[in-house]
């Protein structure tokens, strides 16, 4: 998983999630509680447990990675969530 | 980035379920000639321009300018792709100019429907709550691909749903 940010200033930040580290309880638990913070979505761990492993199984049979999310706000800030 | 005709012609290949030989052999020409086409190496020879339009079920003007991923379009049940190995491309652009482009494999949609987690997935969005994910992935199944689903609401915001 790869996620990038792109500000409208400039300030480029890309980081790697090493697979091993998004698919683990701890991990799952922490993303799911900081989704429901900060945004209207309410999923579980084990809610995105089984959507990791959906899309692992898609890319296993597609190949390449898969662009999952890509938003640029108005104001000329980008994300990009590579899986 | 513009969408190049090389990468029309590998997305149209791999819509149709075909290999790259598949083609080939198709157009009467190397696989490794595909191969150049698609990586934007070489282009086709003018005269296979409509025959590859008319293999793909696009016009010649869709190929070149790359408007078939617009076109709604029902594929003949012995040329469907599996529909787990399509994708639903949401796109919502809000009237304030914030975009947002979504891309969920299709096995992720169905899996999403049949939990009931869908309704989280796309809940955060108003524009999307009002749309028949069910009858979308029906559609699908019965071989319906491209732009199907386009809404303008009336505060401005546009959300259209492609599947490739």
């Amino acid at each position: 998983m790869r996620v990038e940010i792109l500000s409208a200033e400039g300030k480029n930040i890309s980081f790697p999630i090493p697979e091993f580290l998004a698919d683990n309880p701890i991990s799952l638990r922490l993303a799911a509680s900081k989704i429901s913070e900060h945004s209207p979505l309410r999923f579980t761990a084990r809610d995105l447990k089984v959507i990791l492993h959906t899309i692992k199984a898609y890319k296993r049979e597609n190949g390449g990675d898969l662009l999952l999310v890509d938003v640029e706000s108005s104001s000329g800030d980008k994300v990009k969530i590579w899986i | 980035m513009a969408q190049t005709l090389g990468k029309r012609i590998s997305d149209s290949r791999k819509r149709k379920g075909f290999t790259q030989d598949q083609l080939a052999e198709e157009m009467g020409v190397s696989s490794q000639a595909v191969s150049k086409w698609e990586n934007d190496i070489s282009c086709p020879d003018i005269g296979l321009l409509p025959h590859l339009a008319d293999f793909f079920g696009v016009t010649l003007d869709e190929l070149m300018r790359g408007d078939q991923e617009k076109v709604a379009q029902v594929i003949p049940e012995s040329e469907r792709k599996d529909p787990n190995k399509m994708i639903m491309r949401i796109r919502v652009l809000s009237a304030d100019g914030d975009k947002v482009n979504v891309n969920l494999p299709m096995a992720l949609v169905k899996m999403g429907l049949q939990s009931g987690m869908l309704d989280s997935m796309v809940g955060g969005n108003e524009n999307l709550k009002g749309i028949d994910f069910d009858s979308l992935v029906h559609m699908v199944e019965q071989g319906a691909i491209g732009k199907l689903v386009e809404v303008e609401s009336a505060d401005g915001d546009l959300v259209d749903i492609t599947i490739e």
